[in-house]
């Protein structure tokens, strides 16, 4: 029996051509996405399952008015947290630092080592291949490396051999003690070499206190007790020990380890992590393909199923009864959905780089680590499969056998509503995705072109860590160079880090304040606008002035800004507004200061280069930036570059908003491709007829466009007003944003209808120029 | 063997009811060979239909074997279609997908048939029909009489007691008629009854038996 049906299934499948093809291809991508995503989500989901009491783990982190949240705290933290509550079963904490490994003096590789303290390896539950399981770093100079890093750079057994590696207190040299493996599973917690924090002087010599830098990320693991009592008992810990200063409240928070891979809203967290939001976007987009290519599937079989209701008379008199009829039907589905699926492996296989790209992360299609992904894909198939089978099933059982056999009438009618219902939801998503596109793109391409206020082009930054007096003479040597227009040295570039500190109005609103140290040519490197007022000069006096931004002034209410100071230093000049971040920020009240006041962070030097000279001045100022700093290469990039960082979860969207718009289109086109050649196959006889009767090419092709331009039509109406709410919100993310405007709308209506129109014509002009009498004598 | 009292068919429409079979008493002994005639549209078609268990009367009592069709479950009424009845049509109805051999195997599929017992007894008919040359052409590729023959063989494969042909040589030229008339008539004298729907009064002669239907009434025999 099972035989005879996939006998049948597979004739029909060659004789259905067209029908089947399209069925197989366009489920097979939605199935395809299902896969990808679903492989994805499990893969960003599992993050951390490898630690023993994981969900008991949660990570130490820093908070204050001053700053945002950050990931890392003061040395010393986790043994103090141990040593003082009870309620922590155990804690530890570690340094992440990318290490060089040195041959002479060109770099071979770069480490990914951690430094931690005792309790690290038991605290995580490491694995230990090789070495003394109590001590595994008996001493300050020893090392323990994972399985990998071993084989990759040790030819021999590693244990016992030196390992010489630069870090950010000189070139140390190490003797490895013990090969382990890496956390089991997918971890943020990332390492390929272990050493004990204690090489690290200032750690070793100091006590816990929170004057101290904060370089360690620290974990604690609970005990039964409940979170919120040991939340309480860390911040009155935290009181306790920190006396408060300017008012600034700090202390600890706790945030659970498993949610750092896709929730951690900590600045400089553990790198690697993503956003629960890209889950989301991807499994909605996953929904809506599988959806249309399954709604195509639906459509498409049981538009075939009419075809064969001659058929299913014929068996019932032979015999069949309803079990028979949907044991065949089933199988009949399958098939195709197994095809499919295969198919859909295929396609995976080939867009698997390319969504790693995207995505930037590595997947792999194995069955065995993604068993899930498949059972659940699978599982999808059997269901579509099972619909459309009871879809049809239903309409048969209601008829007896003399209709069956007769013809098509009662099934047809309703039949055609449930075809123009999924294809009417089909372009729906297409427009909606259409439109999503396209506002994506604009906003994009406003965000790219609004005029931020000062000029970026081929303007270079260097990361400084040269001491402020050979920063100056680096400065000095380059200023001059034939190629370079401006150089300036300041605590802030666009596309990086600005500090600041939250000041206070008359209205006592907490309003933040932007600092920066900057030089003379500062304003001039940027092209920023100097509305009133004076420069930066080298007059002594200058080290205690300041100048503002029309924001600051704005906020606290000044009128006459030369005439005020700021924390009692007197402002001497006023720029025009900046966007110092990314578009989705408001502009905010900014302050400048000369290098000689107190610094506010990290040195950069910026460097505008003239036009046409860009490479030559670049090799020009890294030969002479290895003069000043040999040790440690050269740190640039292009602004223009930093600032497009700010929108790469942007560009990221709006490239899977492409993709997905482009196989939902595809997917749409080819359902109405095949229902077209469904239809005119079912009326060649009538388009005979009208023909002999005397109606022209154009009246019989819109026989068949006028019913589909309808069901397009109202896709667009319901597609434009959800299309708007969701763009809407995303864009309110954005503080310039563009306004949604109807052409938009009219644009991707008409994408959609103009392609629809032209698959139809295509098929339809067919049928409507093929010679009358051989249609007639057909029938 | 059939046993009809009072039948009657109608479909319900909005308004009123149309009747196609009315207040239909009707015996058939088995072994008989009885010709329906009448115009187009009398409810010959449905009434062959419903003895055959493919519809169900809307009044009125049919007995098969005794058994109360009537009253019947679905289940055990295909058990008994498909054990008892073979249908022949004028459009011949072979599924177009298979091939001859496999469109007679089928009904036994249907039956669970074990393989080798089905092999034994398609070629046996095959041979019998003179078609073994043309088991696995498919149904487009033979003439009209061929065709019918394959659907003759069809219903007779699973050797049941009761064959209902609905116009059986409506499509064919004389001669082929005449062919599968003989068929028919030979399957008779070896014990099968059979009902058949005719236009023809000379088709009509192979027949021991002829019920006139007009208009849903049976007229008189
Ligand atoms: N499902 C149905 N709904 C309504 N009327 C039906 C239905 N099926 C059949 N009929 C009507 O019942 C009547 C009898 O049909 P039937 O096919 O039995 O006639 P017939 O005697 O076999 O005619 P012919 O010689 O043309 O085959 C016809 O008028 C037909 O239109
Ligand atoms: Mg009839």
């Amino acid at each position: 029996m099972l035989k005879n049906y996939l006998k049948i299934a597979f004739r029909n499948i060659r004789k259905n051509k067209i029908n089947s093809l399209t069925n197989i291809l366009s489920l097979a991508i939605g199935l395809s996405a299902t896969l990808l995503v679903l492989i994805y989500v499990f893969h960003e989901t599992s993050y951390e399952n490898g630690i023993k009491d994981a969900d008991k783990i949660y990570q130490v982190y820093h908070t204050s008015k001053l700053l945002p949240k950050l990931a890392k705290v003061q040395a010393h933290s986790a043994e103090e947290l141990k040593n003082r509550i009870p309620e922590i079963e155990n804690a530890t904490e570690f340094q992440s630092e990318e290490l060089k490994i040195y041959k002479g003096k060109h770099l071979e590789r770069t480490v990914n080592n951690i430094a931690v303290d005792n309790s690290f390896f038991e605290f995580f539950d490491i694995e230990i291949v090789q070495g003394d399981k109590r001590n595994l770093l008996p001493n300050l100079n020893s090392i323990v490396v994972t399985e990998q890093f071993a084989k990759s750079f040790f030819s021999s057994n590693p244990i016992g051999q030196e390992l010489k590696l630069t870090t950010s207190e000189g070139i140390k040299e190490f003797i490895v003690t013990g090969i382990i493996k890496p956390i089991k599973g997918h971890s943020q917690i990332k390492f390929e070499t272990v050493v004990s924090e204690n090489i690290y002087r200032r750690i070793k010599e100091s006590n816990y206190s929170f004057d101290a830098a904060m370089d360690m990320y620290c974990f604690v693991k609970f005990k039964k007790s409940n979170f919120s009592t040991i939340l309480t008992k860390i911040r009155e810990f935290v009181s306790l020990v920190y006396t408060l200063d300017d008012g600034l409240e700090m202390g600890y928070g706790l945030f659970p380890l498993k949610e750092i891979h896709l929730k951690s809203d900590l600045l400089v967290q553990l790198p690697g992590c993503s956003d629960i939001k890209y889950i989301y976007i991807l499994l909605s987009i996953a929904l809506l393909l599988l959806i249309t290519s399954n709604s195509n599937f639906i459509s498409l079989t049981s538009a075939n199923f009419i075809k064969k209701i001659n058929e299913v008379g014929i068996r019932k008199t032979i015999g069949a009864d309803k079990k028979d009829l949907f044991t065949q039907f089933f199988l009949e589905n399958i098939l195709i959905i197994f095809i499919s699926f295969i198919l859909a492996f295929v396609i995976s296989f080939f867009l698997l780089s390319t969504f790693n790209n995207l995505m930037q992360i590595q997947i792999s299609l194995d069955p065995f680590t993604n068993y899930q992904a498949y059972i659940i894909t699978f599982t999808i198939t059997i269901l579509i499969a099972l619909i459309s089978t009871v879809l049809v099933s239903r309409i048969m059982a209601k008829q007896n056998v003399s209709v069956l056999l007769g013809g098509k009438i009662f099934v047809q009618n309703s039949k055609s509503y449930l075809n123009k219902f999924l294809v009417t939801c089909q372009f729906a998503i297409a427009v909606l995705l259409i439109s999503t596109t396209i506002i994506i793109r604009e906003q994009v391409s406003f965000i790219k072109n609004k005029d931020l206020g000062y000029n970026i082009d081929r303007l270079i930054v260097i990361e400084s860590s040269l001491k402020s007096q050979e920063c100056n003479s680096f400065i000095n040597e380059i200023k001059n160079y034939s190629g370079i227009e401006n150089v300036s040295r300041a605590t802030w570039f666009p596309g990086k880090l600005i500090g600041h500190y939250i000041g206070e109005n008359e209205k006592k609103e907490d309003i933040p304040v932007h600092c920066l140290n900057v030089d003379n040519s500062f304003m001039n490197t940027l092209k920023i606008k100097l509305i009133n007022g004076r420069n930066f000069n080298d007059l002594p006096t200058d080290t205690n002035c300041c100048i503002i931004n029309e924001a600051y002034a704005k906020f606290f209410n000044i009128n006459n800004p030369l005439t005020e100071k700021v924390f009692n230093n007197p402002i001497i000049g006023i720029i025009k507004d900046i966007n110092i971040g990314s578009l989705k920020q408001n502009i905010e009240p900014m302050v400048l200061y000369t290098f000689s006041k107190r610094s506010y962070g990290a040195s950069f030097i910026g460097i505008k280069i003239k036009p046409e000279r860009v490479k030559e001045s670049i090799e020009f100022i890294m030969k002479m930036w290895e003069e000043f700093s040999p040790e440690e290469p050269m740190k640039y990039s292009f602004v223009e570059d930093d600032l497009n960082n700010y929108y790469t979860e942007e560009n990221r969207l709006f490239n899977a908003a492409v993709i997905t718009s482009i196989l939902s289109l595809i997917i749409s086109l080819m359902e109405i491709f095949a229902l077209t050649a469904l239809n005119v196959e079912k009326r060649t006889k009538e388009i005979g007829i009208r023909k002999v009767l005397g109606a022209s090419v154009f009246g019989v092709v819109n026989l068949f466009i006028r019913d589909f331009s309808k069901w397009i039509l109202i896709a667009n109406l319901i597609a434009w007003p959800l299309a708007y709410y969701f763009m809407d919100k995303w864009l309110q993310d954005f503080a310039y944003r563009i306004e949604i405007s109807w052409w938009i709308f009219a644009l991707s209506g008409g994408i959609a209808l103009l392609i629809a129109l032209v698959t139809v014509s295509f098929q339809a002009i067919k049928a409507a120029t093929a010679n009358p009498v051989e249609s007639l004598r057909y029938e | 063997m059939i046993k009809l009292l009072g039948v009657s068919k109608y479909y319900q429409n909005k308004f009123d009811k149309t009747y196609i079979l009315r207040n239909i008493n009707l015996e058939i002994k088995e072994g008989e060979f009885v010709s329906i005639m009448g115009p187009s549209g009398a409810g010959k078609s449905t009434l062959l239909y419903i003895i055959g268990m493919l519809d169900s009367a809307s009044e009125g009592e049919y007995y098969f074997l005794d058994e109360q069709v009537h009253k019947m479950k679905e289940k055990r009424l295909t058990e008994l279609h498909k054990s008892h009845i073979g249908f022949v049509f004028q459009q011949y109805h072979l599924i177009d997908e298979l091939t001859v051999y496999e469109n007679i195997e089928t009904p036994l599929l249907y039956q669970k048939v074990s393989g080798s017992e089905r092999k034994g007894k398609v070629a046996e008919l095959l041979d019998r029909f003179n078609m073994v040359a043309k088991k696995d052409l498919f149904p487009n590729q033979l003439s009209g009489g061929q065709q019918q023959l394959a659907a003759i063989a069809r219903a007779i494969i699973s050797k049941p007691k009761l064959i209902l042909a609905d116009e059986p040589t409506g499509n064919l030229h004389s001669d082929q008629g005449k062919e599968i008339m003989q068929l028919l008539k030979k399957l008779n004298d070896e014990g099968t009854t059979i009902i058949q729907v005719t236009h023809s009064e000379e088709n009509a002669k192979y027949g021991n038996r002829i019920i006139k239907l007009s208009d849903g009434w049976i007229e008189k025999e």
